[in-house]
């Protein structure tokens, strides 16, 4: 990197309208937050205050909610179900827990036969696989739900996650990679009496972790984040996962509900938070392998 | 690789006896479950789904399916509110993706360097892009409020203006989406583009240094050029995205009494008016019709781009 010499000042203006923007960035968050914890006077009141006065729980459960304003805690909505909210965020853990580690074994069996092994048709079904990633999702959105619903998968566990377990990206992403992996390891594997689940598991699997992490810390946000395919398929508060809850909770989003509304923001934005903070390094490798071979 | 030996895969003693059947069976048994759920949830869903599109099917079994031909396209093609929403989604694509990818860009040249700051500025920077999802829209929702109580209204009055009907009046919807969208956005560009500054040999930098080339001449005649690939990708990518807009929209205009879109249609996007159709009028045919005219109108885009992008490949 080439640096010319700089005097402090232009290093200022430079860095000083950055900084500011980068401050801004967060303020969603931090507005998020200190609204989950203010209470409902607070929350009313004019201007709104950007340092709360006092800090209450009553968001997350109201002691004394109110009939007239319908204040509650985010705990208390969603009474049709059992734990409620709870029950929402465990559905959602649930899903992005199960889906990406399904995709992730699906994809990677189709990717070590792809990149390992030579078998008849196995270019076409590279090319398909790889071509669909053309299809946009609001074209197989309709078809899917019916075939849900004649499925009577409507309202179910299955239906909300079965159609997530197909990722295209996936198997092209890890296609890639494997092709990295050196053919004696695997040829020396083979000669020592392996099968091909064998070799799959034991011997491609474990090399390929930095690119099935890479793959995995986005998955776990995509099915996490995932919106429309919930909101269609999941009919009652029980199925509902997150964000269904969230664009419910949006709808009767005022000043005096505002508290739960957010600390449901809050909630689910923590896991996107805990991961970026935890797997930085995954995400920014995605990113360069896609973006910049890809 | 002796643990190998013994394994839940019996091994094959005589490779060479093995017959072509016993040798492919395993791998085609590997590959199945990922093909038939491939099969059955995208690869049958875009045949069906142009099937239906041809049809007046409403989702009730005991109706009579009627062909119709491409009813449904001309329909769709005279359908006002479907025009908005092409209308509205066509600017929101070209405003989010071209900001996107200059302040992208822009981001990524001053941050590149190694350094604290740079680090935490990049950190910032990006966290939307990974945490942003519907919850943050609602955030958003709730800073955008119409009345004085908004953040965002408050900071307009104590600067000395007077209330913004953000969410109340036509005029703000795309803006607001679009501004949304670059907050969470930018950041992911940001990351594209560093990954692709970091690709390029920094001897050319020297070379041109060599020869006078000031910074901002280096950026236009290397950078720039260099990025091309990670800028097309980012695009092309950004473009398809955007087409499908549907999250926000949902939240900030999916309200109103039935028929969604916001005052004036002004949130209405084609993916809403999908789920409108599909999911609450059950014009299952409509939708479907709807949904193969922005699959064509993506692909277009993107070939365009793509051979954009590769023309000016072969000039160089």
């Amino acid at each position: 990197m080439i640096r010319e010499k700089q005097n402090p000042f232009v290093w200022l203006a430079i860095r000083l309208p950055i900084l500011l923007l980068a401050l801004t960035m967060i303020i969603p968050y931090y507005y998020m937050t200190i609204s989950s914890f203010k209470t409902v006077q607070e929350l009313k009141r004019y201007p709104p205050t950007f340092w709360p006065q006092a800090i209450t729980l009553n968001n997350f459960y109201d002691p004394t909610p109110t009939e007239l304003e319908h204040t509650r805690g985010l705990f208390q909505y969603f009474d049709k179900t059992s734990l409620r909210f709870g029950r929402i965020l465990l559905n959602s853990l649930f899903i992005a827990v199960v889906n990406p580690l399904m995709q992730l074994l699906l994809a990677s069996m189709v990717a070590y036969v792809l990149a390992k092994r030579r078998v008849p048709g196995g270019n076409f079904i590279f090319l398909f696989i790889l071509a669909s990633w053309m299809i946009p999702w609001p074209v197989t959105l309709i078809p899917n739900f019916l075939t849900i619903s004649s499925l009577k998968w409507v309202n179910t566990y299955a239906g909300l996650m079965v159609p997530g377990w197909v990722s295209a990206f996936a198997v092209f992403f890890l296609r890639q990679y494997m092709l990295s992996i050196p053919d004696e390891l695997v040829d020396a594997a083979r000669i020592d009496g392996a099968g091909e689940l064998r070799i799959w598991w034991q011997v491609v699997m474990p090399l390929a972790t930095p690119a099935l992490a890479a793959l995995g810390v986005f998955a776990v946000l995509g099915s996490w984040n995932n919106f429309v395919w919930p909101l269609i398929v999941a009919q009652d508060n029980a199925h509902f996962t997150v964000p269904v809850a969230m664009a419910q909770l949006s709808t009767v989003l005022t000043g005096a509900t505002a508290g739960a509304v957010m600390l449901g923001a809050l909630l689910s934005s923590l896991l996107p938070m805990a991961f970026f903070f935890r797997f930085q390094k995954e995400f920014v490798e995605n990113i360069a392998m896609t973006g910049v071979k890809g | 690789m002796t643990a190998i030996a013994s394994g839940f895969e019996a091994a094959d003693p005589e490779p060479r006896r093995q017959s072509k059947f016993s040798k492919y069976l395993p791998l085609y048994g590997m590959m199945l479950p990922f093909l038939l759920l491939f099969f059955v949830f995208t690869v049958w869903p875009l045949v069906r789904s142009f099937q239906l599109s041809l049809t007046d099917y409403t989702g009730i079994a005991t109706k009579e399916i009627n062909f119709i031909g491409l009813d449904n396209y001309s329909a769709l093609l005279s359908d006002e509110r479907f025009q908005t929403s092409l209308w509205n989604i066509g600017r929101y694509v070209f405003f989010t993706v071209t900001l996107n990818t200059i302040i992208g860009v822009i981001l990524a040249v001053i941050l590149q360097a190694q350094g604290k700051f740079n680090q935490i500025a990049r950190t910032l920077f990006f966290m939307p892009s990974v945490t942003a999802g519907l919850a943050t829209v609602v955030v958003w929702q709730y800073i955008f409020r119409s009345d004085k109580y908004g953040l965002m209204n408050t900071l307009v009055t104590s600067l000395g203006g007077d209330i913004i009907p953000f969410l109340g009046r036509p005029t703000y919807y795309m803006p607001i989406f679009v501004f949304v969208s670059i907050w969470g956005g930018c950041g992911m560009t940001m990351i594209f583009i560093l990954a692709g500054l970091k690709s390029i040999n920094r001897e050319l930098y020297e070379a041109a240094a060599i020869d006078g080339a000031n910074s901002w001449r280096r950026f236009w005649t290397i950078t720039l050029p260099l990025l091309r690939p990670t800028l097309l990708y980012v695009v092309v990518t950004g473009i398809i995205g955007a087409f499908q807009l549907f999250d926000m929209a949902y939240i900030i205009s999916g309200g109103g009494l039935g028929s969604m879109g916001g005052p004036l249609d002004a949130g209405l996007t084609p993916m809403l008016y999908l789920y409108y159709l599909g999911f609450t009028r059950f014009s299952i045919g409509k939708a479907s019709a709807l949904a193969w005219m922005l699959f064509l109108i993506i692909i277009i885009f993107s070939l365009i781009l793509m051979r954009i992008g590769r023309f000016t490949d072969d000039t160089l």
